[in-house]
């Protein structure tokens, strides 16, 4: 039994592809000593800026002789079949046996493997899965037709203390790795793995990113506490610049106060996007004028200073540029006109769709069409919440869209409510971020709106792998918002659903292609079949109601009131509940799956409602059986009461619970009809009503709920 | 300033980064005497990079950002400035040392400074060109742009050429230790023979700034854009790829020259590009052919 190494040591790899190779090359590893019958205790994978490392334990030395019986064509199968077995697996028709194989006489083989070293083996298997694993980008470089992220340098390989001298590309490995690049620039000759981690921690390169993370979160603590400030955690930051070191040394520099007056964010995306800093803050939260960073080496006095000193000239530059831009942005004052701003105009919102300074006007008109109580606060937000866009700060930070505008609105006399509206009409980002409120919540929704519909009609998808334009967050945040607290009284009145919203949303957008009725009917289809899915998930993975129920109920078409069908829902549920306990012949469902059945295999149903009313008339009364004229009277009786309840005419709390309640009358009637009634009568004029009859019933539960799904 | 730190002016810094390319054995080549936005759009980069033929040189090239323009009023942006530009192909196994030594040279020490390689592939779509490889940090700040070109004009690049791009003014601001373009001292003198960069630079710099911001006629540089394209391909037809690169080069600058002035819409733009990128791909196939060289 020895273990492997094996080192792929390159020029720097970029930083956030390091971790998805290391777990793509744990699979692809396994999986190749796996399908070669290799055996092995543990398979670890390391990655780093500049090496990927496999460390494999308890591999044989060798693999035992085998022999596989290979099982051939029947013995009175065609020659051509038991030659083309013979060529297949290179052998004479001499080398077959035959053998009895579930009562048939077959041919077989016995193919026999000889004793093989692993070691022979693992040269062809290393390099193919080296090279399966395809980075997000690769090169070329020098003469070589070697491809890999980076320029490939040198290959380790050894089994035990044993060089195995595979080939990659140009290369042929050895048992050489080197240190830090800086810090500790030598060759080392290496025997096993402890030998290996033990030279490179010598030489300041730790290995394991994990470890390295956990150096970087360490340090930090300590400089926190020793500053008295705290961090503003960045997951995503922080595996980064694990990925940018071999070794960690975290570090802390200053920001000159002048600087501290530049809100926030722009501070934190400054320091951030170009600089990989982390903010700090102190215990009131506000912004400390001190910031972290992780270097690539170990350094002291003089050394360290000059490192920290040319970190803080260089921030020092950016934030320069920083309080340029926001000066310059408020000395022109884009919000004070109250209007959108001229150079929205300059700004494409998409291709086919015009400007930003279209997408506003689009957006002004639908606040005062829809249903959602336009106020003047409202339609000022709506005119100049954009109107950051074209400012110096979000040009150089374009992920600082609406928090600018937010200052800036603040700087220039606004109120705090419109400030807020701009701020917050990109909410909500994600599935954890905050919801938007007040008039934030309408202009959010109205510009949802009008980009949904906007880029449905300019011909943008959602397909299952993409989305480029984040089409499914856009209805689901609008499904989101309708439900939010704050709007959902003057959203979910009854003229506000969501097919008057999204007619109002395309009759808003101004296209050549729209102007044609059919296509303008069909892009709101489009449309709310869209919602249809994102309302599907959203019941089912935010509010947790089963699929059946939803199908049950959801159908945008007849009822697009978000709201009222997630109380339909509810109602449903409980009355699904309380199903349970009732007993079978009054057994809502049971009676709906009857009525169901018998029509399932009728194809051709003929209506004549005139001939249907003759034979359920007074004057047909005694022709009929008691059963059959019980069920027509409570058919009569419970399809006044749902048109009385749609209509409000009956007024319930619940008025779909009600009209469960009222179809649930039918039960013991139709079981006493199915029970005595022959619908299948031979009698033409018997069969053809009762089964009209049967019909109608059926339409009647569809009314309420499509119990199908049920 | 640092023990390891060497006090350099702005023209040393330039004569010791020759030397040492020189020495290595690349032939210094002198700037090109077109307009162009970067050290790339020399031909010995964008023709020489392809092909198979080896190819070391290096060289300053000034070059011209008009949306850059700052009235001379920015401490470290502006319109005109100088790039120092090497050339290896094949780009050599041990490039990154080379590297690494050509900044020792210029006394930062990579031992003592943070240095860092930092993911940054680059591409210019009005050449059809890309390339991988990082922005050069130094103590946070980068320095110098590392690129492994890959394709030019459409065309790939077997053997690859390495890029070296340095930043002379940022640079120059770091090693001298000062924080304004216009204070750097240019030629090392001092008394009255000592000149500043912004002696030598700034009042250009000032006329230029209006000149690319206020002044350019827009309505000659639309058509000069027409003109210069018809006569590259002209010249293609004629197989005179060099002459037709000049003019290619100067249609990339008049696209630069009427952004600044902010007449190209963001529809257009992509169309103005694809239209200095086709003459790119023509001059370079012509290059190649004219060369005796296959295009692969």
């Amino acid at each position: 039994m020895s273990d492997l190494v094996l080192e792929l040591f390159s020029e720097e790899i970029p930083a956030l592809m390091q971790q998805k190779a290391e777990n793509a090359y744990r699979e692809i590893f396994t999986k190749h000593l796996t399908n070669a019958g290799i055996s092995f205790k543990t398979l670890e994978i390391f990655s780093g800026p500049r090496r990927i490392t496999v460390h494999i334990t308890d591999l044989p030395t060798t693999l035992p002789a085998k022999e596989v019986e290979i099982k051939g064509p029947k013995i009175d199968a065609q020659d051509k079949a038991i030659e083309g077995f013979c060529r297949s697996h290179n052998i004479n028709r001499a080398d077959l046996l035959e053998k009895n194989i579930s009562g048939q006489l077959c041919y077989v083989y016995l193919h026999k493997t000889p004793e093989t070293k692993v070691a022979n083996l693992l040269t062809e298997v290393l390099p193919v899965a080296i090279g399966e694993y395809v980075w997000p980008k690769s090169m070329y470089w020098n003469i070589h037709q070697t491809k890999w992220v980076r320029p490939l340098k040198n290959i380790l390989c050894i089994i035990g203390a044993t060089v195995l001298p595979i080939k990659f590309g140009h290369l042929t490995a050895n048992n050489v790795t080197f240190g830090h690049r800086f810090m500790a620039n030598k060759e080392l000759i290496i025997t096993s793995f402890d030998d290996y981690l033990t030279k490179l921690e010598s030489h300041y390169v730790i290995l394991s990113h994990h470890k390295r993370k956990e150096m970087i979160l360490d340090q930090t603590s300590k400089l926190l506490s020793s500053y008295n400030v705290n961090i503003k955690a960045d997951e995503k930051l922080l595996e980064e610049v694990t990925g940018l070191v071999e070794y960690p040394n975290v570090m802390i520099g200053k920001i000159p106060e002048k600087f501290l007056t530049l809100p926030s964010e722009v501070l934190t995306s400054s320091m951030r996007t170009h600089q990989k800093y982390f903010s700090l803050f102190d215990k009131f939260g506000k912004f400390a004028p001190y910031f972290l960073f992780v270097s690539n080496k170990l350094a002291s006095g003089e050394d360290e200073a000059l490192i920290t000193q040319g970190n803080e000239k260089v921030l020092s530059a950016r934030l320069s540029d920083a309080l340029y831009f926001y000066q310059q942005d408020l000395s022109k004052e884009f919000m004070k006109a109250q209007k959108p701003t001229e150079k929205l105009a300059d700004i494409i919102f998409h291709a086919k769709l015009g400007t930003m300074k279209d997408k506003i006007d689009r957006i002004e008109a639908l606040c005062q069409k829809l249903a959602i109580g336009c106020t003047d606060g409202l339609l000022t937000a709506a005119k100049i919440c954009k109107n950051d866009l074209v400012s110096e700060m979000v040009g150089e930070f374009p992920e600082l869209q609406g928090i600018m505008g937010y200052y800036y609105a603040l700087q220039e006399g606004l109120s705090e409510e419109i400030a807020t509206s701009i701020r917050d009409h990109y909410k909500p980002l994600g599935p954890t971020d905050t919801m938007p409120t007040g008039i934030a919540a309408k202009l959010a929704l109205v510009d949802k709106l009008d980009s949904l519909a906007s880029l449905m009609i300019a011909g943008e998808k959602a397909t299952g792998s993409t989305d480029p334009y984040a089409l499914r967050r856009l209805a689901l945040g609008i499904i989101r918002i309708i439900f939010s607290p704050d709007l959902a009284s003057d959203v979910a009145g009854s003229e506000c659903n969501l097919k008057q919203m999204i007619s109002a949303a395309v009759d808003a957008v101004k296209k050549p292609e729209i102007n044609d009725a059919t296509q303008t009917q069909n892009f709101k289809s489009q449309i709310l079949k869209f919602f249809e899915e994102r309302a599907r998930f959203y019941f089912k993975d935010q509010l947790g109601y089963v699929s059946n129920i939803i199908n049950a109920v959801l159908d945008l078409e007849k009822n697009s009131n978000l709201v009222e069908i997630e109380k339909n829902l509810r109602s449903l549920q409980e009355f699904m509940k309380n199903e349970d306990q009732v007993s079978t012949e009054h057994h809502l469902l049971n009676s709906y799956k009857r009525v169901a059945s018998i029509l399932q295999t009728k194809d051709d149903i003929r209506l004549n409602q005139e001939r249907f009313e003759n034979y359920f008339s007074d004057n047909n009364a005694t022709k009929l059986q008691p059963e059959e004229k019980e069920l027509y009277s409570s058919y009569i009786t419970v399809s006044l009461e749902l048109q009385d309840l749609t209509s409000g005419k009956i007024i319930s709390d619940d008025p779909f619970l009600s009209k469960l309640s009222s179809l649930a009358k039918l039960t013991p009637k139709i079981s006493d009809f199915f029970d005595n009634v022959m619908v299948n009568s031979k009698v033409h004029e018997q069969a053809e009503n009762r089964l009209c009859l049967i019909y109608n019933i059926r339409n009647l539960f569809l009314s309420v709920a499509n119990f199908d799904y049920l | 300033m640092h023990k390891s730190q060497k006090k350099l002016s702005f023209q040393q810094i330039i004569l010791e980064l020759q030397k040492y390319w020189a020495e290595y054995g690349c032939a210094i080549l002198q700037p090109y005497d077109v307009e162009m936005g970067a050290g790339t759009f020399h031909p010995a980069t964008v023709l020489r990079s392809l092909g198979s033929k080896p190819w070391n040189v290096a060289y300053v090239q000034p070059s011209r950002r008009p949306t850059d323009s700052r009235y001379a009023q920015h401490p470290n942006r502006m319109q005109h400035y100088y790039q120092f530009q090497v050339i290896l192909k094949p780009s050599p196994d041990n490039i990154q040392d080379l590297y690494l030594k050509s900044l020792e040279t210029l006394g930062i020490d990579p031992k003592i400074h943070d240095i860092r390689f930092v993911e940054d592939d680059w591409e210019s779509p009005s050449i059809g060109a890309s390339g991988l490889g990082w922005e050069v940090w130094c103590n946070g700040m980068e320095v110098s742009q590392f690129t492994y070109m890959q394709q030019i004009g459409g065309i790939a690049c077997r053997p690859v050429a390495g890029e070296l791009t340095y930043g002379l003014e940022r640079l120059a601001l770091y090693i001298q230790g000062i924080d304004q373009v216009a204070d750097l001292d240019w030629n090392g003198q001092t008394g009255e023979k000592a000149l500043k960069y912004g002696e030598i630079d700034f009042e250009a710099e000032k006329q230029f700034s209006k000149f690319n911001l206020e002044i350019a006629d827009t309505a000659t540089l639309l058509k000069h854009f027409s003109d210069y394209e018809a006569q590259c391909k002209e010249l293609i037809n004629h197989e005179l790829p060099l002459p037709a690169y000049d003019y290619c080069i100067k249609t990339s600058h008049l696209f630069n020259l009427l952004n600044a002035r902010g007449v190209i819409s963001v529809t257009e733009r992509a169309s103005y590009i694809a239209r200095i990128r086709d003459l790119a791909r023509m001059c370079c196939q012509s290059w190649l052919k004219s060369q005796g060289e296959e295009i692969n």
